[in-house]
């Protein structure tokens, strides 16, 4: 039977919804090739072609629900007609199946047309004929180590410009835009042209294995909102994400008496008062964070193309929110100054990154990240390494506890939980166990931080 | 034990070698007891050796190979001087029809343990007729083991493997490179057939070659390394058939550019093989089309100038280099 029928999957089965049409009309089919992924209440799968032949009509659109047994598509077989002149309602009813994808068609593109940013869900959601023409126009010259190096590294080739005869990409072009770092196929590139790319961007690194969940449909109630992310939100977005999937992180805790080192805060406050100095808790931790980090160089580390770059000099980022968003402005060398020193820098960071005037220079080049959510009372949190770099430490709430002293008495403490999260491909477990009690040995005995 | 010994010595002694070893080990063909062969390889033999191992043949490639071929077949071990290769187009049916064949003919019951050897290739004005590089001929028959040394240490160490190998080996020798020295190891040095030589390593671009074009390459490695800081590997492919694939592919994995290069003519030559076998076997490396540098498609002149102008030069060889590494032509 040259019809694609809707399979029963489930014993409780009795309708399927088809989620995605992976074929275009007119395709050739041999029997066994993926057609359309079909959800049920259960799973979601895909139904694979029993027949070979030429895809002739497709019958049920995406996000139609069809029950068991009922047809979806019609492959044409050799020497086979499309059933259009069998019986008049199977004509009509082929018809109306036209005419909703036509309807279809035009929502889509409506949508499209509407949406000004008109972003990568948009072209994955395009049927397949959709693309054809922007693939032909993506298409571009490029040697095959260089379509090796792309697809290994993740890069976008249509940010690279061709030395080569007729502009082919060849090695020594691939290779300078990995040193310079602009060819990631999901870099920071957004500025240039992210109309053009986002819609190149899922043929030059087609979705392999993973897929996004799929997405429902805004309701657009009366009671909800529709927020278009920011550029950056967006760009936090897929360097998290980014981060979050490829670096294998793990993570330590340690919890610190920091008595002493309050008691030196406000010892060295008072004394400083005049001078208009004030020393936060996180200038302690900052500069603890980095003096502790002498015997631990693959914690102080910066992912390149061609492997670890060790750091002897510690660049702090220190994570700063902003009403929509975070960056982490960098004090640099900052085991080389003093605790007054790093206050002030980083307070002029801070307000200076929330008034949007920091220039490039100073959110770049960190080789490792502090963030602190001590000022709202956390307790403890765990934060997401900051690629390129090899760790990030999150800073909580400092909490009075009870504790016991070395008569066993119970005695008030304040106690402070760092978190360090670590590229595990750069550090191993145990990196990252003797660095936290090396900080910790330091803020416990915060003298330490004077020399 | 190294020492330093001439193309020819070499090869001269590696027949010595293995006819103090083996009583069945002969040598046949023209001119090569009395008057010492046109090559002086074999000077000397006769008297050493006298007429029954040392034969002096007539004027008859055909015949003497018919003949050598039938000594192998009954268990001796001949080695064939064919005065200059172009000689054997006389003795090909022998050495295709019957050398090739009679062991796959006879099911294996019957082998042919002959070696022929002489000097193949250009370069010393010999014109048209005595010029001809028969190595893509020879290699192109199943049932024949095709060997090119450039080296005095491999022409003897590939002289032992033909000798002691139970098949027929077409032994080219690098006729303009007799009188060349190089380091030879003393004693048994048998280099295994289908074995490349890096001849010099680099990683930028592998240029392949064998016979006399591979001292030409590492001239062009050396040049291109002072001029234009490129870092050349040479591959000397030294067997032709059996062949070393893997060697091949392994220094395109690393330099991720190739010229092929051979003094016979382009079309349907060794180094279109080597072509296919990169790009089939090495192609996700490949940083641009693999180049082939081959011989004009003339018969050989004899004039020097015209004779030089038709076979790869330096420059041709430095500048499909620099095509495949996208740099300015010289």
């Amino acid at each position: 039977m040259p019809e694609v029928f809707m399979p029963k999957m489930g014993d409780a089965m009795e309708e399927g919804t088809l989620l995605k049409w992976l074929v275009s009309e007119g395709d050739d089919i041999s029997e066994g090739d993926p057609l359309a992924e079909i959800e049920t209440d259960k799973a979601s799968m895909e139904i694979e072609a029993e027949d070979s032949g030429t895809l002739a009509q497709i019958i049920a659109q995406e996000g139609d629900d069809i029950p068991i047994g009922g047809a979806i598509a019609f492959i044409q077989g050799e020497g086979e007609e499309v059933p259009e002149s069998d019986s008049g309602g199977e004509e009509a009813e082929a018809e109306e199946g036209g005419e909703d994808e036509a309807q279809a068609q035009t929502a889509t593109q409506t949508e499209a047309g509407s949406d000004a940013e008109g972003d990568e869900e948009e072209g994955e959601e395009q049927p397949s004929g959709g693309q054809a023409d922007g693939r032909a126009n993506g298409r571009f010259r490029a040697s095959p180590i260089v379509k090796r190096l792309a697809a290994e590294n993740d890069l976008d080739l249509s940010k690279v410009d061709g030395s080569g005869p007729q502009g082919r990409i060849v090695e020594r072009d691939v290779r300078a835009a990995m040193e310079r770092g602009d060819a990631q196929a999901n870099g920071q590139e957004e500025a240039e042209a992210p109309e053009a790319k986002s819609a190149e961007e899922p043929q030059e690194a087609p979705q392999v294995g993973l897929q996004p969940a799929r997405l429902p449909e805004p309701v657009e109630g009366p009671d909800t909102q529709l927020v278009e992310p920011t550029r950056m939100q967006r760009v936090i977005g897929e360097r998290m994400t980014e981060a979050k999937q490829h670096i294998p992180h793990f993570y330590a805790t340690v919890e610190i008496r920091m008595d002493a080192a309050m008691a030196l805060r406000k010892q060295l406050n008072e004394q400083l008062e005049e001078e208009g100095v004030k020393l936060s808790v996180n200038d302690f931790v900052m500069k603890a964070c980095a003096v502790a980090l002498r015997g631990y160089p693959n914690l102080n580390a910066i992912q390149t193309t061609q492997g670890f770059e060790l750091h002897e000099k510690v660049n702090m980022a220190m994570a700063v929110a902003l009403d929509a968003g975070l960056i982490t402005p960098v004090i640099r060398d900052i085991t080389s100054k003093g605790l007054a020193t790093i206050s002030r820098e980083s307070k002029d960071l801070a307000v200076r990154a929330r008034d949007g005037d920091l220039q490039p220079d100073e959110y770049q080049g960190g080789t490792i990240t502090v963030s602190n959510m001590g000022m709202f009372g956390i307790e403890s949190f765990t934060a997401i390494v900051n690629p390129p770099q090899a760790a990030i430490i999150a800073v909580s709430s400092i909490q009075k506890r009870p504790s016991y002293d070395e008569n066993g008495e119970v005695v008030p403490a304040s106690m402070m939980k760092l978190t360090l999260s670590a590229d595990h491909r750069i550090a191993n477990g145990r990196d990252g166990a003797l660095y936290m009690s090396e900080v910790r040995r330091v803020l416990e005995n915060p003298v330490l931080l004077m020399v | 034990m190294a020492e330093t010994k001439t193309y020819r010595e070499a090869l001269r002694e590696a027949m010595v070698h293995e006819m103090e070893r083996d009583d069945n080990v002969i040598l046949m063909g023209e001119d090569i007891g009395v008057y010492g062969g046109t090559h002086l390889i074999t000077d000397g033999l006769i008297d050493e050796w006298g007429p029954k191992r040392v034969m002096d043949t007539p004027i008859s490639e055909n015949g003497f190979t018919g003949a050598a071929v039938g000594m192998a077949m009954m268990g001796m071990r001949p080695i064939v001087e064919m005065m200059t290769w172009n000689f054997s187009f006389l003795a090909a049916d022998q050495i295709i029809q019957h050398a090739a064949k009679v062991r796959y003919f006879s099911g294996g019951q019957v082998q042919v343990p002959l070696v022929i050897r002489g000097p193949n290739g250009g370069g010393v004005q010999l014109s048209a007729q005595h010029t001809h590089s028969l190595e893509n001929f020879y290699g192109h028959f199943p049932g024949l083991k095709v060997v090119a040394p450039v080296t005095p240490n491999d022409v003897k160490g590939m002289m032992l493997t033909a000798v002691r190998d139970p098949n027929p080996v077409v032994f080219l020798e690098a006729g303009a490179l007799y009188g060349t020295k190089g380091e030879v190891e003393e004693g048994d040095n048998a280099v295994p057939f289908g074995k490349a030589r890096v001849a010099r390593e680099g990683d930028d671009v592998t240029l392949i070659a064998y016979g006399r074009q591979v001292n030409l390459c590492l001239r062009v490695a050396d040049a291109l390394e002072e001029e234009d800081g490129v870092s050349a590997e040479v591959i000397d492919l030294r067997s032709i058939r059996p062949f070393d694939e893997d060697a091949i592919v392994e220094s395109v994995e690393k330099t991720h550019r190739a010229v092929a290069v051979q003094e016979q003519w382009r079309w349907f030559g060794v180094a279109s093989e080597v072509a296919a076998i990169i790009q089939d076997r090495a192609f996700d490396s490949l940083d641009a089309p693999v180049e082939r540098v081959s011989g004009a498609e003339v018969p050989a002149p004899y004039a020097r100038n015209l004779e030089l102008a038709a076979f790869p030069s330096d420059k041709q060889v430095a500048n499909a280099a620099r095509r495949v590494l996208y740099m300015e032509e010289k």
